[in-house]
C-alpha cells in the first residue's frame, strides 16, 4: 500500500502541472477559438526569463513580475495583433497553422534573443527542496507544495472570474461570430486581446512553476507537458474546466503509477510512459461524444467576400500560355543548371526537395483537398521509410520496396482514418499528432520496424542494367516518381474524387444528402495520402541509405504542415514549391555559422505572418498578383482604347484590389463567360 | 390601420439616418452604387427590391458590418461611415441581419443576456420578461442551445436580441423570413407598436405588400441603385412598375 | 393495394422534455404532392431529418417504397431516390453553382471511382454538363452560375439548393420552406417548377412552407403539424376549414 502510495504522490505535482497548461488550453481554446499548441513555447519563454532573471541576481518577486505578469502577456498580445486577429472568422486550419509556426519559432527566436537557461536556482514561494512533511512516508517538497497550491488557486481564480463577470460569455460570443458580438455592442478586439493576454498569463504562470519540475529549462520539455496537457483538455471536451482538472490530475498519478508498476528496460515501458497521454489522448477524442459536433459557423460570414477560390481562376489565353511557358522554362532552367552547373552536394539538395515534394503531396490531397488537418503525415513518411528498410534488408529489390512501403503506409492511414472518421476539424489533426507522437515514441524504437536511433539502411535502387546508386541518376528517379504522383494527385482534384472532396469541404450534411458516401471519401483521402507519404518517406530512406527514427520525429509532421500552407496547400505546385524551398532553405542555413542556425526557425515565424493574411498560400498569392497584372497588361495592350470610363459607379470600374484579383465585378451586370 | 400613424413626416423631419452616395462591394465584387436615401426621425421606412438588388447590403453598411467604399452614412448626428460596428450600435442602432443570426453554442437565456448586457441594460431580467413576454414559445426553450432552435425558433430570437435593448432605431433584415403566419402577424403588430413609441424602422421584406401596410416611407432599390424614394402613396406606383408582377397567386 | 412511396409509422424523436415528433404516421403516393404546414417548432424539420437519417427516430420506422430504410446511412438513403433542401443551406461553399450539380449528378450516377480519376476520366461528362445547365436554367441562376456560392444573395443561394434537390430527379423530394427569402419573380419561378413536378407521375414532392397562397396553388393535400403531432390531414380545403388548424396556426381565434 504504501509502495502504491509512494509511486502515486509523486504524480499529483505532475497532475497540476499538466492541469495549469490544460486550462490554459481550454481557456484560449473557448476564448479565442485557436487551439493553441505555441502554449508550451509560450511558458518556456518565461521560465528562460525568469530563471536569467535570477541567476542575474534579481529577487524572486521583480523576476516573476518581470517575466509572467509583463513579458509574457506582452507576447500574448502581439500574437493577437500580428496573427489571431486575422483568423478569428476562419476554418481550423487558419487559426491551426500559425499556432504551429511559434510553436517551432519561439523556443528557437528566445534561445537566440535571451540565451538559454539552467536549471532554476529556486522556486517562487517555498524552499524548493526542503522536504516540508511525509505524506504515508514519502517526503513532500515546496516545489511538490508549491505547484500544487498555487494551480489550485490560480485556475479557481480563472474560473470564478469568468464566470461572475459576464467576460467568459462575451468571449465565447466572439469566438463564435466576432461580427455578431458587435452588433450587441461587444467590444470583439478588446474581447479577444484580454482572451490572449490572460491566457499567456497562465501560460507563463506554468512555465515559471512548472519548469523545476525538470532537470533542465528545455522547450521539448514544454512539449511534452503540453501533449499531457491536450490529453486532458480533450477528456474535458476542451470546454469543462473541472473535468478537465480531474483528468490531468488523473493522468499524472496515471504516468507515476505506471512507472513504478511496467517493468523497467523494455521498449513498452520506456516508450509507454511518455506515450501515455497520447493513447489517452486518442481515446479522449474518440470517446467523447461532445467532441463529434462540427465548429458553429459563423452565420455573419456573407459579410465578407468569398474565400480565395480554392483553385486557381481561368486566365486570359494569352496569359495562361505565357505563364505555362514561364513555368517550363523555369523548371526546365533549374533541372539544367542542377544537372550540369552546380557542385554535388547542390544536386543532393535538389533531390532531397524532390522527395519532400512527395511528402508534401500528401498534405496538399488530405488537408488542402481534403480539408483533413493531419499532423502525422511524417509518421506515414517513417513507415514507408522503415517498411522499404526491412524489406531490402530481406533482399527484396529496392524499387518493388518502396512500392510496397507506399502499400504498407496506406494500410495504416486507412487504420488511422477509421477512428478520424467521426471528428472533425482541430480534433483530426490531435488524433494523428497522438499517432505521429506513439509511432516516434514506441513502433520505431521496435528492431523489426524502426530499430530505434540506429535506424536501418537502405540502399539505392537497381533496375536491371540501370543503377540509380548515383546522386544523377537517383534525382531522375525521384523526379520520375514525383511527376507520376502529382500528374495522379491533379487528376484525382479533377475527377470525382477531388469534386467530392471539396464538397464534403464545404458541408458535411450536403455531401450526405445528394448521395456521397462521406466516411468511404474520408478513408479514401486518407489512405491515399498515407500511401504518397509512404512513398516519398522511402525515396527519402534510399536518398540518404540509412534512416532513424530521428529522421521523422513528430515535430516533423508540425513543421512540413506550416511549410506546405504557407506556400500553397490548395495546389499541387504549391507542394512542389514548398518542398524545393524547404529543401533549399536548409541547405543555406547549414553553410552559415552556427549563430544563425536560427534562422531557419525565424522564417517559419515569418511563414506564420503571411499565412494569416494569405491562406491560400503566399506563393499562391504572388503568382495570383503577377498573373493579374499580367492580364491586365494583356488586355491594354490589346485594345487600349476600349478601356471603360472612368465615371465613378459604372458597371466594371475597377475597385481598390486587395483580394489580389484586379478586377471587379459587378454583381448586378451580366455575366462574362469564363473561358 | 393607417390613421393610427402619428403623422404623415415631412421632408423637414431631421434625419436620424442619412445614406449619402453610399458604395459597397465585398472584394471584387460591387453590390452598391451610389445609394442616397435617408430615414427620418420617428419614422417607420420599408427597403424594397429584388433578390440580390443589396437590401441586405444596405443594411450591413448602416450597421457597420461592411465598410462603405465611398460615400457616407451619418446616424444620430454622427458620421459613422467608419466606425466601427459595436460603436454604431451603442450609439442606438440595432441591426437584425438575415438569416439565423443567433449565437449557436450559447443559450437562448445567454444570448439574450449577452445583448441586454453588452448594451448597457440596467435590468438584464426585466429585458429577459419583455423578449420572453413577447416570443412566449422561446421561454420553453431558454437553456436550450441556441444553435439546436427550429428556423423559426431562432428567427424569433434574432429579433428578441434587438429588442431587449431600447434603440433609435431598428434595422431588421428579411422580417418573416422563416416565420408561421400567425406570428408574423404579431411581429407585425409589435413593429408597430415600436414604431409608435418612437423608434424608427428600416425593414426589409419580401412581402412588400405587408411591410408597406406598416411604413411611412418606402426606398425602392435596383440592382444596387435606388430607383425611388419617398412616402409611401407616392412610390407606390413606382413599386408596381420596377418590381416585376405580382403573380396572380398571391393576388 | 400499391405499396406507398414513402410510409412512416410511429415516428418519435424527443429531445430532452421536447418531443419534436410523437407517433406520426404517413403515407405518400408515388407522383402525390404535399404540403406541411404548423407553427415554428411542431417538428416539420424533424420528419424530414428522421427520412433522410440526419436524425435517428428514437421510436417508429420509415419505409421507402416498401422496404424500411430505418437503419440506412444518410447517403443510401439519398442515392434510393430522395432528394432534398435545407432550411438552414447546407451548401459547398467555395464551389460554384454549376459545380454544385455537377458533383451532384456525379455522385447519383454513381459513375465516378478512384481509377476513373487516376486514368484521367473522372472529367465531367457532356450529359452531366447539359443537364447541369438545363437545370440552372430552369431555376433561374444561368447568370450566376460561374460565380463562387458565397457571393449570391440569400435568395439565390436557396435556389441553388432547389437546383441541387433536382438532380437525378429523386423520385421523392423533400423540400424546407424554399420560398422563403425569395422574391415574388422567383417565387413564381418556384411554383411553375414545382407545378410542373407535381404533374409528373414519377417525383412525389413533400414541400413545408408559411406561405400559404403558395402552398394552396401547389398541392391538393395537406398536413398539418402541431407539437409534434399530425392534427389534420386532407384536402386543402378541408384542413384550412378545420377550427383546430385555425386556431393552432393562422392565429385565428386566440
Ligand atoms: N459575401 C459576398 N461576396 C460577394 N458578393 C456578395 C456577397 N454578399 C452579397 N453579394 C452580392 O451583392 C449583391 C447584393 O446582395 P444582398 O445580399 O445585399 O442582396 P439582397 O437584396 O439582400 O438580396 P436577398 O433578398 O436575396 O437577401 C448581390 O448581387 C450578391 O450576389
Ligand atoms: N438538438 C435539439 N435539442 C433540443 N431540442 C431540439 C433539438 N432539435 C430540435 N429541437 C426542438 O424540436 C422542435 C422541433 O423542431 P423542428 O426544427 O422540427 O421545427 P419546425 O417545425 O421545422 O419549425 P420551423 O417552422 O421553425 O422550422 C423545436 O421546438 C426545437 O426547439
Ligand atoms: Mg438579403
Ligand atoms: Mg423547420
Amino acid at each position: 500500500m504504501s509502495l502504491f502510495l509512494s509511486y502515486l504522490l509523486p504524480g499529483i505535482p505532475y497532475g497540476f502541472a499538466y492541469a495549469l497548461m490544460a486550462v490554459g488550453l481550454v481557456l484560449t481554446y473557448r476564448a479565442s477559438g485557436v487551439f493553441n499548441l505555441a502554449f508550451g513555447a509560450q511558458a518556456y519563454v518565461s521560465a528562460v526569463i525568469f530563471s536569467i532573471a535570477l541567476r542575474d541576481g534579481w529577487p524572486g518577486w521583480a523576476a516573476f513580475v518581470v517575466s509572467v505578469l509583463l513579458a509574457s502577456p506582452a507576447i500574448g498580445l502581439a500574437m493577437e495583433r500580428l496573427l489571431f486577429r486575422y483568423t478569428r472568422t476562419a476554418g481550423p486550419l487558419v487559426k491551426l497553422v500559425p499556432a504551429l509556426g511559434l510553436l517551432i519559432a519561439i523556443p528557437a527566436v528566445t534561445q537566440m534573443i535571451i540565451g538559454t537557461a539552467t536549471r532554476l536556482p529556486s522556486s517562487l514561494v517555498l524552499q524548493p527542496w526542503k522536504v516540508y512533511f511525509h505524506l504515508a512516508s514519502t517526503p513532500v517538497s515546496g516545489e511538490e507544495l508549491s505547484t500544487t497550491v498555487i494551480s489550485i488557486a490560480v485556475i479557481a481564480a480563472f474560473g470564478l472570474v469568468l464566470r461572475s463577470s459576464g467576460l467568459g460569455l462575451r468571449m465565447r460570443a466572439v469566438v463564435e461570430s466576432p461580427r455578431m458580438a458587435e452588433l450587441s455592442g461587444v467590444r470583439a478586439d478588446r474581447t479577444s486581446a484580454t482572451a490572449w493576454v490572460l491566457s499567456s498569463l497562465l501560460a507563463g504562470l506554468a512555465g515559471v512553476l512548472l519548469a523545476p519540475l525538470y532537470s533542465t529549462v528545455s522547450a521539448s520539455n514544454f512539449t511534452a507537458l503540453l501533449v499531457a496537457a491536450i490529453a486532458a483538455a480533450a477528456i474535458g471536451s476542451f470546454t469543462s474546466l473541472p473535468i478537465t482538472l480531474i483528468g490531468a490530475i488523473g493522468l499524472g498519478i496515471a504516468q507515476q503509477l505506471l512507472a513504478g508498476y511496467l517493468p523497467s528496460g523494455t521498449i513498452l515501458s520506456s516508450g509507454l510512459r511518455p506515450a501515455f497521454p497520447f493513447v489517452v489522448l486518442a481515446i479522449a477524442l474518440v470517446a467523447r461524444k461532445t467532441l463529434r459536433q462540427p465548429e458553429a459557423r459563423d452565420p455573419l460570414a456573407s459579410c465578407d467576400p468569398p474565400a480565395v477560390a480554392f483553385r486557381a481562376p481561368a486566365r486570359m489565353t494569352e496569359v495562361a500560355v505565357g505563364s505555362r511557358a514561364f513555368t517550363a522554362l523555369v523548371v526546365g532552367m533549374l533541372v539544367a543548371t542542377i544537372l550540369v552547373l552546380v557542385p554535388g552536394n547542390w544536386e543532393f539538395v535538389f533531390t532531397f526537395g524532390i522527395v519532400l515534394s512527395i511528402i508534401f503531396l500528401s498534405i496538399t490531397l488530405l488537408t488542402g483537398m481534403g480539408g483533413q488537418i493531419s499532423l502525422g503525415q511524417a509518421a506515414f513518411a517513417g513507415a514507408g521509410a522503415f517498411t522499404a528498410g526491412q524489406l531490402a534488408m530481406h533482399s527484396m529489390p529496392v524499387l518493388g520496396a518502396i512500392l510496397l512501403a507506399g502499400v504498407l503506409s496506406a494500410v495504416l492511414g486507412a487504420v488511422v482514418a477509421l477512428p478520424a472518421l467521426r471528428l472533425g476539424g482541430i480534433a483530426v489533426g490531435l488524433l494523428t499528432l497522438s499517432f505521429a507522437l506513439l509511432a516516434t515514441n514506441v513502433l520505431f524504437l521496435y528492431p523489426w520496424a524502426g530499430n530505434g536511433a540506429t535506424g536501418l539502411t537502405v540502399p539505392r535502387p537497381v533496375l536491371g542494367p540501370i543503377s540509380f546508386a548515383g546522386n544523377g541518376a537517383f534525382f531522375w528517379l525521384s523526379t520520375v516518381f514525383l511527376v507520376v504522383l502529382a500528374g495522379a494527385v491533379k487528376l484525382v482534384q479533377w475527377g470525382t474524387t477531388g469534386q467530392e472532396l471539396a464538397a464534403l469541404r464545404g458541408s458535411e450534411r450536403g455531401s450526405a444528402a445528394v448521395g456521397i458516401d462521406v466516411r468511404r471519401l474520408r478513408v479514401v483521402a486518407f489512405t491515399l495520402s498515407a500511401a504518397i507519404a509512404g512513398i516519398g518517406g522511402a525515396l527519402y530512406a534510399s536518398l540518404e541509405q540509412s534512416v532513424s527514427v530521428n529522421d521523422f520525429n513528430y515535430e516533423f509532421s508540425l513543421i512540413y504542415v506550416v511549410a506546405v500552407a504557407a506556400v500553397g496547400v490548395y495546389s499541387v505546385a504549391g507542394a512542389i514549391e514548398a518542398g524545393i524551398l524547404y529543401a533549399v532553405l536548409m541547405q543555406l542555413t547549414s553553410t552559415l555559422p552556427s549563430r544563425y542556425s536560427s534562422l531557419l526557425a525565424l522564417v517559419f515565424a515569418l511563414a506564420a505572418l503571411t499565412y494569416v493574411r494569405h491562406s491560400e498560400g503566399v506563393v499562391a498569392y504572388a503568382k495570383a498578383w503577377v498573373l493579374d497584372r499580367a492580364e491586365q497588361l494583356a488586355r491594354y495592350l490589346q485594345a487600349p482604347t476600349l478601356r471603360p470610363p472612368a465615371e465613378p459607379g459604372a458597371p466594371g470600374a475597377p475597385v481598390g484590389s486587395e483580394t489580389g484579383r484586379a478586377e471587379s465585378v459587378d454583381m448586378h451586370a451580366a455575366p462574362r463567360s469564363h473561358s | 390601420m393607417t390613421d393610427e400613424r402619428p403623422q404623415a413626416p415631412h421632408d423637414d423631419v431631421p434625419a436620424l439616418l442619412e445614406l449619402r452616395d453610399v458604395e459597397a462591394s465585398y472584394g471584387p465584387y460591387r453590390a452598391l452604387f451610389g445609394v442616397s436615401f435617408s430615414v427620418p426621425e420617428r419614422t417607420a421606412v420599408a427597403l424594397v427590391g429584388s433578390n440580390g438588388a443589396g437590401k441586405s447590403t444596405v443594411a450591413r453598411v448602416v450597421s457597420g458590418l461592411v465598410r462603405a467604399k465611398a460615400g457616407s452614412v451619418r446616424f444620430a448626428g454622427h458620421d459613422v461611415t467608419r466606425w466601427p460596428a459595436w460603436r454604431i450600435a451603442r450609439a442606438g442602432l440595432a441591426h437584425a441581419p438575415e438569416g439565423r443570426s443567433v449565437f449557436a453554442s450559447l443559450t437562448v437565456e445567454e444570448n439574450l443576456v449577452l445583448a441586454a448586457r453588452a448594451l448597457g441594460t440596467r435590468r438584464t431580467s426585466d429585458a429577459l420578461d419583455r423578449a420572453f413576454g413577447t416570443f412566449s414559445q422561446l421561454a420553453a426553450h431558454r437553456h436550450q442551445l441556441a444553435g439546436t432552435l427550429s428556423g423559426g425558433e431562432q428567427r424569433m430570437l434574432s429579433l428578441a436580441k434587438v429588442l431587449v435593448a431600447p434603440q433609435r432605431l431598428l434595422v431588421v433584415d428579411e422580417l418573416s423570413f422563416g416565420l408561421a403566419p400567425a406570428i408574423v402577424d404579431e411581429v407585425f403588430d409589435m413593429l408597430r407598436m415600436i414604431r409608435n413609441t418612437g423608434t424608427s424602422l428600416l425593414v426589409i421584406e419580401q412581402h412588400v405588400d405587408r411591410v408597406l401596410s406598416i411604413s411611412d416611407r418606402a426606398v425602392v432599390l435596383v440592382r444596387g441603385r435606388v430607383a425611388a424614394e419617398g412616402a409611401v402613396a407616392d412610390v407606390g406606383p413606382a413599386i408596381e412598375r420596377l418590381l416585376p408582377a405580382h403573380p396572380q397567386w398571391s393576388a | 393495394m400499391v405499396t406507398a412511396l414513402l410510409q412512416t409509422a410511429g415516428l418519435t424523436k424527443r429531445f430532452g422534455r421536447v418531443a419534436a415528433l410523437s407517433e406520426v404516421s404517413l403515407r405518400l403516393d408515388a407522383g402525390e404532392t404535399v404540403g406541411v404546414i404548423g407553427p415554428n417548432g411542431a417538428g416539420k424539420t424533424t420528419l424530414f431529418d428522421c427520412i433522410l437519417g440526419v436524425l435517428q427516430p428514437d421510436a417508429g420506422s420509415v419505409s421507402f417504397e416498401g422496404t424500411r430504410i430505418d437503419r440506412l446511412p444518410v447517403f443510401r438513403r439519398s442515392l434510393l431516390g430522395i432528394g432534398r433542401t435545407f432550411q438552414r443551406l447546407e451548401l459547398f461553399s467555395g464551389m460554384t453553382p454549376r459545380e454544385h450539380l455537377l458533383v451532384t449528378e456525379r455522385a447519383r450516377g454513381r459513375q465516378g471511382a478512384l481509377w476513373k480519376d487516376v486514368l484521367g476520366m473522372g472529367r465531367p461528362t457532356p450529359r452531366e454538363k447539359s443537364e447541369a445547365a438545363d437545370l440552372l436554367d430552369l431555376v433561374g441562376l444561368a447568370d450566376v452560375a460561374d460565380a463562387p456560392v458565397e457571393s449570391l444573395s440569400l435568395g439565390k443561394s436557396r435556389l441553388v439548393e432547389l437546383a441541387r434537390a433536382l438532380v437525378g430527379p429523386p423520385k421523392l423530394l423533400l423540400l424546407d420552406e424554399p420560398s422563403s427569402g425569395l422574391d415574388d419573380a422567383e417565387r413564381a419561378t418556384l411554383v411553375s417548377v414545382l407545378s410542373r413536378l407535381g404533374r409528373r407521375r414519377d417525383v412525389a414532392v413533400v414541400v413545408v412552407e408559411h406561405d400559404l397562397d403558395l402552398v394552396s396553388t401547389l398541392v391538393e393535400r395537406l398536413v398539418v403539424f402541431d407539437v409534434g403531432r399530425v392534427i389534420a390531414d386532407g384536402t386543402v380545403e378541408a384542413v384550412l376549414a378545420d377550427t383546430a388548424v385555425r386556431r393552432a396556426y393562422l392565429g385565428v381565434g386566440r
